[in-house]
């Protein structure tokens, strides 16, 4: 198992320093590679996957929480939306057309990449008004930016619609296994209006919380190896205190363009699916 | 301003605890899945379990977290981010009920 472990742990470092950079979990790096490369089954995958997820949140929030990035209030609350439609998320799960929803977030995604490029040139949002709830929870942040060298004070807004958002992407992460991060980091920054930083930081902290329920349940179904999980999750580990490095020293406007390609990219990984290919 | 400070200083010393909890949390788990899997690899038994105990630290580096808010948020009476907390931790707990009778 040397050399594989070895190629495995050094694929997962790439996999935590791009999680951990744009606030995913890297599922769409582990679950490919170890299917496609390694030719572990999809349950193995699936499950060393979620154990990533945990090791990037884990491994990147220690810097950002440092750093000030994370905003742990918005987490907070928003962590409500994503933990309750998790669980509610395995008892609908009859009730929804998976067909249907993968094609919807297939259209969502494209349309927040093509929203995410008209704003591609603006570092940080301007003249955002926070809303009487975002006023009530205290969610104004503010965190201290190296590039552009000064302090970053910032509001929150769209606060109701934002949990409601995280209600249906916890739903969503549960019944198709991916999008866990890409809809927390499009529901901050698109619709709550906060600095790209702040919101891939704060998706960051988050992602930890909901796989680690669903993690529990591959744990008891054995589906959790250790000569796989074991390097993955290393690997991310140490990735993503690379990958936190690197995302102070950006500008807002860079890991903005790095987002776009991926949107796309997980837009077109759910129309496959959608079409049953 | 006397106000505005106090919040500051409220703010920090939860990130600073969430973070030297998370930090603990994944060098534990660092250390032991990195002694299994040179263990693994030289043919040694034990070293699976090691990785296994290693990725159970990790997995539940996440569900401490929210419990270590949520007593912050205790300590410093706010009631209602505490309760947030709990809701969380509540889900989770029946997320996991669900998930494992299936």
């Amino acid at each position: 198992m040397g050399t594989s472990a070895i190629l495995i742990f050094l694929l997962a470092i790439v996999a935590g320093i791009l999680g951990s950079m744009m606030g995913l979990g890297g599922g769409i790096i582990i679950v490919p590679a170890l299917t496609l490369m390694f030719g572990y089954d999809f349950r193995t995958a699936v499950a060393a996957s979620t154990v990533s997820v945990i090791a990037t949140s884990t491994g990147a929030a220690v810097a950002y929480l440092r750093d000030r990035l994370t905003n742990t209030r918005v987490a907070m609350w928003l962590e409500m939306g994503t933990a309750s439609g998790a669980m509610t998320g395995a008892v609908i799960a009859g009730a929804l057309n998976a067909r249907f929803l993968f094609f919807l977030f297939a259209a969502l995604l494209t349309y927040s990449a093509y929203s995410m490029w008209q704003v591609r040139k603006s570092e940080l949002p301007e003249g955002v008004e926070p809303d009487a709830l975002s006023r009530r929870l205290q969610l104004a942040g503010s965190y201290h930016d190296k590039v552009l060298g000064r302090t970053v004070d910032y509001q929150v807004r769209g606060t109701g619609l934002g949990l409601v958002l995280m209600y249906f992407s916890g739903a969503a992460a549960g019944l198709l296994g991916i999008g866990a991060g890409i809809f927390k980091v499009l529901a901050m920054d698109q619709v709550m209006k906060m600095p790209i930083k702040a919101s891939t930081a704060t998706s960051n902290f988050m992602i930890g919380v909901t796989a680690a329920a669903s993690s529990v349940v591959y744990f008891v179904r054995g589906d959790v190896r250790p000569e796989v999980a074991g390097p993955v999750a290393l690997g991310v580990l140490g990735g993503a205190l690379i990958g936190t490095r690197i995302m102070v020293r950006m500008k807002g406007t860079t890991i903005r363009k790095l987002f776009i390609p991926i949107l796309l990219i997980v837009a077109g990984q759910m129309l496959w699916k959608g079409l049953g290919l | 301003m006397e106000m505005t400070h106090g919040k500051e200083s409220r703010v920090d010393s939860m990130e600073i605890i969430l973070a030297r909890l998370l930090r603990i949390g994944s060098m534990i788990a660092a250390g032991l899945m990195a002694a299994g899997i040179v263990l693994m690899v030289t043919g040694v038994a034990l070293g699976g379990t090691l990785v296994l105990a290693g990725l159970l630290t990790l997995v539940s580096t996440p569900v401490i977290r929210v419990l270590a808010a949520m007593i912050v948020f205790l300590r410093e009476r706010d009631y209602l981010f505490a309760g947030f907390c709990a809701v969380v931790i509540l889900s989770l707990a029946v997320g996991m009920f669900i998930g494992n009778l299936e």
